[in-house]
């Protein structure tokens, strides 16, 4: 085919150009460390990296929300602690009671001691969590969990959280626990039981309140472990999230990431490409100089 | 001594046709760069004559040119600008849709990711202002998406009444070198008609032909005249009766006109409106749905579950009045945005630490079958969307760079055939100069031979 010299020399500008774009890219890969920009890049990978990132970010706030969960049923964890210890000092104070060489006047001391260890477990029982609600109080989270006298106010509904992609799990525990509503004692109640056989002087009354102490001692144990259970269960889902999103990031990476080696060896080829283009170019040049 | 003088003859018909030839290797040179420009060449014939007093006569110079190619080559460019005009928009479109600070995608995940974080805390003033704070994010992004598709329509309306207003130049430049050519012959008329008509193609694709009355008749649009021998009709956009925000094209002639939007087959006018009605149109519908579907979805969840006042009923988001302009008119409930407390975290029954509305609107926010017909969740039609355009951008690019190849090697061919070698040129003015030079002696020594013949007389 026959070339003219105008010809020869676009083509080698079109070839230098050609190649300085792909030198330009390549190096753009390289320091960028992103090898689809752009939706036109690779539609397909670009996707599966919006896609994965995206879903990064969701995880990542239900993390968030794990961990305001753990953190809120720790704090339940420590004020059932406090009320099982009043519970502990009540069971003590009712051995006291009982005891056959105490008097009325004696009794009715030990009393007073049992309704301040009243106030006290109340007071630990209504304690709010990160967003002002009583921890205790189910859905009820703008009430306190027990009055002043001792009776449950909230209601038996657990709050979930979201744990994983369509996966949920109860982050709380419901005061209901605490009373009579699902077959057990009233906890806080025992305490008036108490009190009330010792001021009255009431012997059988105290020996009698033993046992319900008991029962009461085992049912915030109880929920103490449900407590605790529900924490390894976030524990666990929070684990299982942290390995999905490392998942999620390497499918990224995968996706839209570059290489570096790739990227580095890339740009490479590129750059010898370039500096040849731009030689033979130079060649066309010297050859097509009027002599 | 008749002889003599008939030599004279010779040797002046010999140095003006060698003259010829150098005038048109100057031409030829002096247009070495001119974009269009198709070499000629002189012909040189001997002429009859008695017996060794023959002589040499140039023709009119021939143009270096083939009817055929120059119609690939106009071909080509048509398909060349439709490509190029439609990569460049969707390209820019693209950029708009994905340079915005969150993209539509990542807009519905960060108000979902908001509503996971809530859910822990239902009763958070802070939280609850973070997801509203997410909802206005989410529709001013779906909002400046929908003004980003409408804009790059509204200037492909504008580019394709500028491309008109050129094409219609370019049609009376086609018509004026048909008249001038039908009174000139001179080759240059025809070069300057054919790079009119391939930039005319460039612009609106079409046919043209040159009849055997020597004018050149350009069609377009499946039939459409546009240039008929020394007339030229216009092209000019007009509101679409059907759809006024889109303009149409049509070829006017006078008082009569004829709508060639859906017929064009080629050229920048095409690839513009292959845009707008196409890949554009697509993302601007897909977003108005994706609009629709996530406020009637949410909206349902959250009028089923009750705020901290315990009041149920309200809606998260403006509700649409219908799918077409969702996008655009998407807002957050101006009773919810200026007070978050509203928002349905509980459920009904519920108090108001409860969650039952919080994780109802997190499980929609997880569920795969609210979007794209069912078959996708708000996120993955997000993502859909948006890669449908990178998608049409791709193959729009794939395409160009095809037609840009396809131009180039026609531009080799041409080259080959019509292009002015500088080096082929020089040869020939050397060998043209190297003629004329030797007629001139052959002139001078016939010359001489009369005077000796004259002084021995």
């Amino acid at each position: 085919m026959r070339i003219t010299e105008s010809r020869m020399m676009e083509l080698a500008a079109a070839q230098v150009a050609d190649s300085r774009d792909k030198a330009a890219q390549a190096q753009q890969v390289l320091s960028s460390g992103t090898k689809v920009a752009a939706p036109s890049d690779d539609p397909a990978a670009w996707a599966d990296g919006q896609r994965a990132a995206i879903r990064q970010t969701m995880s990542q706030s239900r993390g968030q929300a794990i961990s305001m969960a753990v953190s809120s049923l720790q704090q339940t964890d420590s004020m059932l602690s406090q009320a099982s210890s009043s519970l502990t000092q009540l069971g003590a104070l009712a051995v006291q009671g009982a005891t056959g060489t105490l008097d009325a006047t004696q009794r009715q001391g030990i009393a007073v001691q049992v309704r301040s260890l009243k106030e006290i477990a109340i007071d630990a029982l209504n304690q709010k969590g990160p967003d002002g609600s009583y921890l205790l109080s189910g859905t009820q989270g703008n009430v306190a969990a027990f009055s002043a006298g001792g009776v449950y106010q909230g209601d038996g509904t657990v709050r979930n959280l979201p744990i994983a992609e369509s996966a949920s799990a109860p982050g709380a525990v419901s005061g209901q626990d605490l009373t009579t509503a699902n077959g057990g004692v009233d906890v806080l109640g025992v305490f008036d039981t108490l009190a009330a056989a010792l001021n009255a002087n009431d012997v059988p009354g105290i020996q009698a309140a033993l046992g319900t102490i008991q029962q009461a001692i085992g049912q915030l144990s109880t929920l103490h472990t449900q407590v605790g259970s529900r924490l390894s269960a976030l524990q666990n889902a929070d684990d299982a999230r942290q390995a999905f999103e490392i998942n999620l990031a390497n499918q990224h990476a995968a996706a839209v990431e570059a290489d570096p080696v790739t990227a580095a060896s890339n740009l490479t080829r590129a750059s010898t490409v370039l500096q040849s283009s731009q030689a033979a170019a130079q060649q066309i040049i010297a050859m097509l100089q009027p002599r | 001594m008749s002889g003599l003088l008939q030599l004279l003859g010779v040797g002046a018909s010999a140095f003006q046709a060698q003259n010829a030839g150098i005038a048109v290797a100057g031409r030829n040179i002096a247009n070495v760069n001119t974009e269009g420009y198709s070499r000629e060449d002189i012909n040189l014939a001997a002429q009859l004559g008695p017996p060794l007093v023959g002589g040499v006569i140039a023709n009119d110079p021939t143009r270096a040119q083939s009817a055929i190619l120059a119609g690939r080559e106009r071909d080509a460019a048509g398909s060349s600008g439709m490509a190029s005009s439609q990569a460049s928009a969707l390209s820019s479109l693209q950029d708009n849709l994905t340079g915005l600070g969150a993209n539509v995608a990542q807009a519905v995940g960060d108000f979902f990711a908001a509503a996971n974080r809530l859910s822990v805390a239902s009763a958070s003033a802070s939280l609850r202002q973070a997801l509203v704070d997410k909802a206005q994010a989410l529709a001013q992004t779906l909002q400046a998406s929908a003004h980003a598709v409408a804009q790059a329509q509204s200037e492909a309306n504008q580019r394709i009444a500028d491309l008109g207003a050129k094409a219609s130049q370019l049609a009376q430049q086609v018509a004026a070198a048909n008249k001038a050519l039908a009174t000139n012959a001179d080759p240059v008329l025809a070069d300057q008609r054919d790079q009119a008509a391939k930039q005319l193609a460039s612009i609106v694709g079409g046919q043209a032909r040159i009849d055997s009355d020597g004018m050149m008749r350009v069609t377009v649009g499946g039939g459409a005249v546009l240039v008929d021998g020394i007339k030229a009709m216009s092209v000019q956009t007009a509101a679409n009766p059907t759809n006024p925000t889109q303009v149409s094209v049509n070829i006017v002639d006078g008082s009569s006109k004829i709508d060639v939007t859906k017929t064009l087959d080629g050229g920048q006018i095409a690839g513009e409106i292959a845009f707008r009605d196409g890949a554009a149109q697509t993302a601007a519908n897909d977003l108005d749905q994706l609009a629709s579907d996530i406020a009637t979805q949410v909206n349902a969840v959250h009028s089923a579950n009750a705020g901290l006042d315990g009041v149920t009923g309200r809606n998260l988001f403006t509700p649409p009045a219908g799918v077409a302009g969702a996008a655009a008119n998407f807002a957050v409930d101006p009773s919810i945005a200026a007070d978050p407390s509203k928002l349905a975290t509980a459920a009904p029954g519920e108090g108001t630490s409860g969650t039952g509305g919080i994780m109802a609107l997190v499980a929609l926010g997880d569920a795969s079958n609210v979007a794209g017909g069912g078959a996708r969740s708000f996120v993955d039609e997000g993502v859909r969307m948006l890669s449908a355009v990178g998608s049409a951008a791709s193959a729009a690019n794939t395409a160009q760079t095809a037609e840009s190849a396809r131009v180039s090697s026609l531009a080799s061919v041409r080259d080959s055939l019509s292009g002015v070698s500088q080096q082929d040129e020089l040869a020939k003015l050397a060998s043209f100069q190297h003629a004329a030079e030797a007629a001139t002696q052959f002139i001078s020594t016939v010359n001489n031979l009369l005077d000796n013949m004259i002084q021995t007389l």
